[in-house]
């Protein structure tokens, strides 16, 4: 389980996490809904380190940060993250040189599914295109937890669709998913949990199915009453 | 330690091209400069036969006097070089915040810590430094395999090759005579790289704030630094100030190192 | 969609990559290490010749307080380089960093070396003033300007225990047009004495005679026992300078020279008046005088003295002063022969007189006279050395100040083989000497 307590960021004079707690299950689909400059994708990267918070502890599985965490967690973040010049088959090769928990195999078959050739080169590629591919990279490898930056944003339909597709194979299924979106229609229907977070805090932490069953609420309607108010 | 070294062989391979090429150009215009004075200093002296006044022979134009005549032409092949390499020792940490797939994030994700990345970021840097250098004194060799094709032989006169080099006012500074000359010069180079790296980790975790703090940074050492030299002025021997001088460098390279690996384990912001 | 196959152990392919990766910084690190440490280790060396200073006659102890200092001139530019009877050190590497220049740019002259290495902490510090020491003592005096006074510092080391003490006192004014200088120091017995000339620049015609002080010191007791002023029976109008002291014998003499511009003098008013401007070099002339530190007598001395007195400098050993008259270039000191006259203080008659000629030595030029304990030192250039006709070399020569009679005699030899050894001497220019001690 990653947990997270009491995480406060600042932000160019702007607090932008003011106390945030929550934690995010193994085998769960945990969405982090809040409008634009949330704090959402900060939260992301203090998870994976890419960001010091200014307060706060971050666990996962109970330990603190470690160099080997990495392997325990992907990040996808909102690019490819390898040079524009590489070719995608040489940003597999980086993966599979640093990561004892990269699968060969997996990252081939993802390829094809997602119709990526190998010689391209990644500067060339359109948004959508990028986008499955940092998904190959993320989900290649096998980890425990998934984080996902915006994965659908700005992507064209079809691709959507694709990359909806895999959140609901076997790819996640044991797997911890930490995503954040705007595009919630997309995906409610695969969420656990959403954790709702407006002015630095949490303002709901809901289990969606409970939800929809006792109060007939989809998460758009919570998201509604929070946000609207 | 393998991560780290295939962290630093990446870090080679992307900049491949550039070097090769700074390597041909500086050959290309160190060669050119040693040819256009040749035939200068020989038409001075009247390369057709009889243009020359009979009985009249010249000094000879050694190969140490070629360089040192060429000082220009010598300058203008390294100084695109070594502003390059300055340039790069920003470019090799910015390139991986630039574009629409800033690699960084890969980079600072990578199990086994961010501690061989920036050794290997270091180690590049001093390589490309010494493999010029070493190509310029390969660069030598060719340049006088040239200037025994070139030279008229009545021209030609023997020198040696501690003198050719001490003849270029570059090689002075580049590639002294004295290995102790070099340590030192190189030594400071060293320290430069170091606090330029602990300026821009300032920046990547502190942004606006990290360049000032970078600046007051910077400016600290150098004061410390003059103040060690200036020890020179009291009462101590050479030989002391040369100790007080070595402990503050040591100092400070140790400091510059773990400023920078602090920040990148601990402060960085991607 | 495709069924996505999960769970398989990542594949180790060694590809033609894996062998490759390392290509570029392989051939890079070999390139740097070969190059850099082929030239480091061997072709970076300009493998300078190495000179040192042998005893052809006479007693080598002698030879080993003599440093050369000159350079060498068998490369691209001149190499700076010191010669002694061990051998040679080049003192360009020295100059190492040029950010660091100036620590490594203090080059002590032989005397302060020897003293520094002797008495290492006394010496920190101490680079402008004079020395002076016997068997028990090494004293260190330095004039200081401080708010328009002359502060004089006295420094005393007991050679024995290593203990030093530090003492000063005001020496009189020290304004703006006033030069204010240790002339002469002397121990004498328990006593220190500091000879303080002080003589003011002459703007508009005025010249006020110079002021002549002896401060005596008792070392023991740590304290300035008199205050002495020198006055000399001239008429004002003057300048002053002192003989050169060469020995650490205790002498109880010093010599004064005043010296005028032939013609001028002095009104009443203090105004001196000028002769009418002329074609020729003003003549200028002196008037010596004995100053006893014992007893503060002041005495005239009847010397000869030629015109000008630039082609000779003059030296004080014990009761006797010997003047040093070279025949050719006296500002660089060379020629082709020296004229020396040695006078007895005390009965102030001409002693002895001689010449010593370069030629007498087998050379072409005498120069850079030295003297110390009563003998004079000096170089020979272009001499023949003995036993090897044809080799040009520079020579070292010791003689008895009150004879003329050699007792040392040295030649500057190459180590190597002896078939480069002409070559590499005649590149070779050494036209300092300096002793240590």
């Amino acid at each position: 389980m990653i947990r997270i307590e009491n995480a406060h960021k600042r932000y160019r004079w702007r607090k932008v996490l003011d106390g945030v707690t929550f934690s995010a299950e193994k085998g769960q689909i945990t969405c982090l809904v809040g409008m634009n400059g949330a704090g959402k994708s900060t939260l992301l990267k203090a998870i994976m380190g890419l960001t010091p918070l200014s307060k706060g502890t971050i666990r996962i599985d109970g330990v603190g940060s470690k160099r080997e965490l990495y392997e325990k967690i992907s990040f996808i973040p909102d690019h490819a993250a390898m040079p524009g010049g590489f070719r995608l088959e040489e940003g597999l090769r980086f993966m599979a040189d640093y990561y004892k928990s990269w699968n060969e195999s997996r990252a081939q078959e993802l390829m094809t599914f997602f119709r990526l050739n190998p010689r391209d080169r990644l500067g060339n590629l359109s948004k959508g295109t990028a986008a499955k591919y940092a998904l190959v990279l993320g989900l290649a490898a096998d980890t425990e937890f998934v984080l996902m930056d915006e994965p659908f944003s700005g992507i064209d339909v079809f691709s959507r669709e694709m990359i909806g597709d895999v959140f609901s194979s076997r790819l996640i299924e044991d797997r911890g998913v930490l995503v954040t979106t705007h595009e919630i229609d997309e995906v409610e229907h695969l969420l656990d949990r959403a954790v709702l977070l407006k002015d630095g805090k949490v303002a709901r932490d809901i289990d969606c199915e409970q939800v929809r069953d006792e109060q007939g609420k989809s998460v758009l309607d919570v998201m509604r009453e929070v946000y609207r108010a | 330690m393998s991560h780290y070294f295939k962290l630093l062989a990446m870090e080679v391979r992307r900049f491949r091209y550039l070097l090769a090429g700074m390597m041909l150009y500086s050959l290309v215009v160190e060669c050119v400069a040693v040819a256009i004075d040749i035939h200068n200093y020989a038409n001075r002296y009247g390369v057709k036969e009889g243009t020359r006044e009979p009985g009249v022979l010249p000094q000879p134009y050694s190969f140490a006097d070629v360089i040192g005549n060429t000082q220009r032409g010598f300058a203008l092949g390294i100084f695109i070089p070594v502003a390059a390499l300055v340039a790069y020792v920003l470019v090799i940490w910015y390139r991986d915040w630039s574009g629409r797939h800033p690699f960084a994030f890969r980079q600072l994700m990578i199990p086994g810590g961010r501690i061989p990345l920036y050794f290997a970021k270091l180690t590049a840097i001093f390589l490309f430094v010494f493999s010029m250098l070493a190509w310029q004194l390969v660069a030598m060799a060719i340049l006088k395999l040239e200037y025994a094709m070139v030279t008229p032989e009545w021209l030609e006169g023997p020198s040696r090759f501690t003198d050719a080099m001490y003849a270029s006012e570059i090689f002075k500074l580049l590639l002294p005579l004295h290995f102790s000359q070099f340590l030192i010069n190189y030594g400071m180079g060293f320290l430069g790289v170091l606090l330029m790296f602990a300026g821009i980790l300032l920046e990547r975790s502190y942004r606006i704030r990290g360049i000032v703090l970078a600046a007051l940074y910077l400016a600290l050492n150098i004061t410390l630094l003059v103040l060690a030299w200036m020890t020179n002025e009291l009462s101590f021997y050479p030989s002391e100030t040369v100790a007080v001088c070595l402990t503050i460098f040591g100092l400070e390279v140790a400091g510059a190192i773990w400023l920078s690996l602090m920040l990148i384990t601990r402060k960085i912001s991607a | 969609m495709a069924e996505l196959n999960a769970d398989h152990p990542q594949n180790i392919r060694v590809t033609r990559w894996e062998r490759f990766r390392y290509a570029w910084v392989g051939a890079l690190a070999l390139l740097s290490v070969v190059a850099l440490g082929v030239y480091y280790g061997y072709a970076s060396d300009e493998r300078l010749p190495s000179f040192h200073l042998e005893t052809v006659e006479g007693d080598s102890s002698i030879g080993s307080e003599i440093r050369l200092d000159g350079s060498y001139g068998g490369r691209k530019g001149n190499r700076s380089m010191q010669v002694d009877a061990e051998g040679t050190r080049y003192t360009d590497a020295n100059r190492v960093g040029r950010l660091f220049i100036l620590p490594f740019s203090k080059t002590y002259t032989a005397s302060t070396e020897a003293l520094i290495k002797a008495h290492r902490e006394f010496m920190r510090g101490k680079e402008y003033g004079t020395f002076e020491q016997n068997e028990d003592k090494l004293i260190y005096a330095e004039l200081v300007h401080k708010e328009g006074r002359a502060i004089l510092k006295l420094s005393v080391l007991n050679k024995k225990t290593e203990k030093s003490e530090n003492y000063s006192w005001q020496a009189g004014s020290w304004k703006q047009r006033e030069q204010v200088y240790i002339a002469d120091m002397q121990i004498e017995g328990e006593l220190a004495h500091l000879l303080i000339i002080r003589s003011t620049a002459t703007l508009s015609n005025e010249s006020i005679a110079p002021q002549l002080f002896d401060y005596v010191f008792e070392l023991s007791a740590g304290k300035l026992v008199d205050t002495r002023e020198i006055r000399l029976p001239v008429q004002a109008g003057y300048d002053v300078s002192v003989a050169n002291r060469g020995t650490n014998a205790d002498s109880v003499h010093a010599v004064i020279f005043t010296s005028r511009v032939k013609g001028t003098s002095t009104a009443a008013g203090g105004a001196s008046s000028q002769p009418a401007a002329s074609t020729e070099a003003p003549i200028i002339e002196y008037k010596p005088f004995i100053y006893n530190y014992r007893d503060g007598s002041v005495k005239s001395l009847d010397l000869a003295i030629p015109d000008n007195m630039t082609h000779t400098n003059y030296y004080v050993d014990g009761d006797k002063l010997y003047g040093v008259t070279v025949d050719g270039n006296p500002v660089s000191w060379r020629g082709e022969s020296f004229n020396i006259v040695e006078t007895d203080l005390l009965t102030q008659a001409q002693t002895a007189a001689y010449t010593l000629n370069a030629s007498d030595y087998g050379g072409e030029e005498i120069l850079a006279p030295r003297f110390k304990d009563g003998k004079f030192y000096f170089i020979v250039s272009g001499a023949q050395a003995k036993e090897s006709i044809g080799r040009a070399s520079t020579k070292v020569v010791v003689v008895e100040a009150g004879t003329g009679k050699a007792v040392y005699e040295g030649q500057v030899a190459y180590e190597g083989p002896s078939n480069e050894a002409a070559s590499e001497l005649s590149q070779t220019v050494l036209l300092n000497l300096e002793l240590r001690s």
